[in-house]
């Protein structure tokens, strides 16, 4: 007759890969697990899905931070980004009704061109010195399938970075597509492919990439069978207008060609 | 202000944590924007707070604490964005890239950020930040056996929805991969 196996909780499995239990009690379930596969089954995978979280997370790049200068508390400042987030949204989810993408295209970017007014911008002037003292974080934005486009701002994106003549306060540059423009990003550019890489590996840490996720949605529902291949160099957030409009409001300079 | 908030040693210590409490930021808030201004409010919350700080060797702990709280207190005040524990972040699925490391993370991250809040919270604090469980209740102010429960619960769900999500043809468990 069989031996009836022995039934650990998961709870105490976990407690056993996380390292909480007393000696004893480990040896006892490594001793278990030396006769029982299915158990030796469920510590790996709990093990495993341990693993994958950390090494999911672990690389995240954090941003550029500024030092708190001041002690006065500034709670109420991301929930007014995120009430204002949401007031754009509702925007932008009625232009997408009542006029369509385009609409919605041209809606973002004149958002953007009215904040740029009181913001600081930069023209395509590149043979002109513009001292960079005291920018810290500018982004561009990519709203249109152009590529022209995209090698202006690359090329604005390098220059800018290079040209950051302050290593006291180093500079981080952000390109948000979205819309068309997020088809710039798509793999299957293979010479951006390349020059994103290029500017990454020079400029590391200083430049991101990022994506709207909302854009890449419609993209994968209008085409299902085709789903977008992008740079790995690239993160995602749930709406580039969102983030556009959050990171001005966090003193981020917008840079419109 | 308190004696460790001008002490160099916090200063660094405050500098050196902003990555990891961003990282775990982000995948409690599942936005870039709102991860940089959890960890700037909870920067500039220890600085503020820096004399209720005992001894410099618990402010990890210590500064996952503020984060929490800062992070309860805006869900209490903005309860319209719980609504989204059910969004579904964007992953790409391709056959090119079906196998490789980017897509598995990208996987992994998606349905980290899906689960619920008190689950996403315990299961971070111990899996990338390593806390020990005793640290974690203390941090998020709940008991150890909530902390077991809910971490067994986050990756049991974690297990089943990887095993669908990395081989979507079948629904039986199969065996995850390592990306490491």
């Amino acid at each position: 007759m069989n031996t009836p196996r022995e039934h650990f909780s998961d709870e105490i499995l976990n407690a056993y890969i996380d390292g909480e239990l007393g000696p004893e009690e480990s040896s006892h379930i490594a001793a278990t697990m030396q006769e029982d596969d299915l158990l030796q089954r469920r510590v790996y995978d709990l093990k495993n899905i341990s693993e994958l979280v950390r090494a999911a997370f672990e690389d995240v790049s954090p941003p550029v931070y500024e030092t708190p200068v001041s002690h006065v508390s500034q709670g109420t400042r991301y929930w007014r980004a995120a009430a204002a987030a949401a007031f754009v949204s509702l925007g932008v989810l009625l232009s997408w009704h009542i006029y369509g993408h385009h609409s919605e295209l041209q809606m973002s970017n004149s958002l953007l061109i009215a904040d740029n007014a009181y913001d600081r911008s930069f023209g395509p002037a590149p043979t002109q010195h513009v001292s960079t003292a005291g920018l810290k974080k500018a982004m561009f934005h990519i709203g249109r399938n152009d590529a022209g486009l995209f090698d202006m701002v690359l090329e604005e994106t390098d220059r800018l970075l290079s040209r950051h003549d302050d290593p006291d306060q180093p500079i981080t540059v952000s390109i948000i597509a979205s819309h068309g423009g997020l088809s710039q990003f798509q793999l299957a550019l293979q010479d951006h492919g390349q020059r994103v890489h290029d500017i990454k590996l020079k400029h590391g840490s200083q430049v991101n990439f990022i994506g709207c996720g909302e854009t890449l949605r419609q993209m994968d529902l209008k085409n299902p069978a085709k789903k977008s291949a992008l740079f790995p160099e690239m993160d995602m957030v749930d709406s580039g207008v969102m983030e556009l409009l959050r990171r001005q409001q966090r003193g981020w300079t917008f840079v419109f060609i | 202000m308190g004696k460790l908030a001008g002490n160099s040693e916090f200063r660094e210590r405050l500098a050196e944590a902003r990555p990891r409490l961003y990282r775990t930021a982000l995948a409690w808030t599942r936005n870039r924007s709102m991860a940089e201004d959890l960890v700037q409010e909870t920067s500039t919350k220890a600085l503020e707070k820096a004399k209720q700080l005992r001894e410099i060797g618990a402010m990890n702990a210590w500064l996952f604490r503020i984060m929490i709280n800062n992070w309860r207190d805006h869900l209490r005040q903005n309860p319209a964005t719980e609504d989204i524990d059910n969004h579904e972040m964007c992953t790409y699925h391709t056959p090119e890239s079906n196998n490789s490391r980017l897509e598995t993370i990208q996987v992994v991250r998606s349905a980290v950020m899906q689960l619920p809040d008190a689950f996403k919270q315990t299961l971070m604090l111990v899996d990338l930040e390593g806390f020990s469980y005793i640290e974690t209740a203390r941090i998020l102010n709940i008991p150890v056996g909530t902390v077991m429960s809910r971490l067994s619960r986050a990756r049991s769900r974690l297990r089943d929805q990887l095993a669908q999500k990395m081989n979507p043809s079948t629904n039986s468990r199969q065996p995850l991969r390592r990306i490491k």
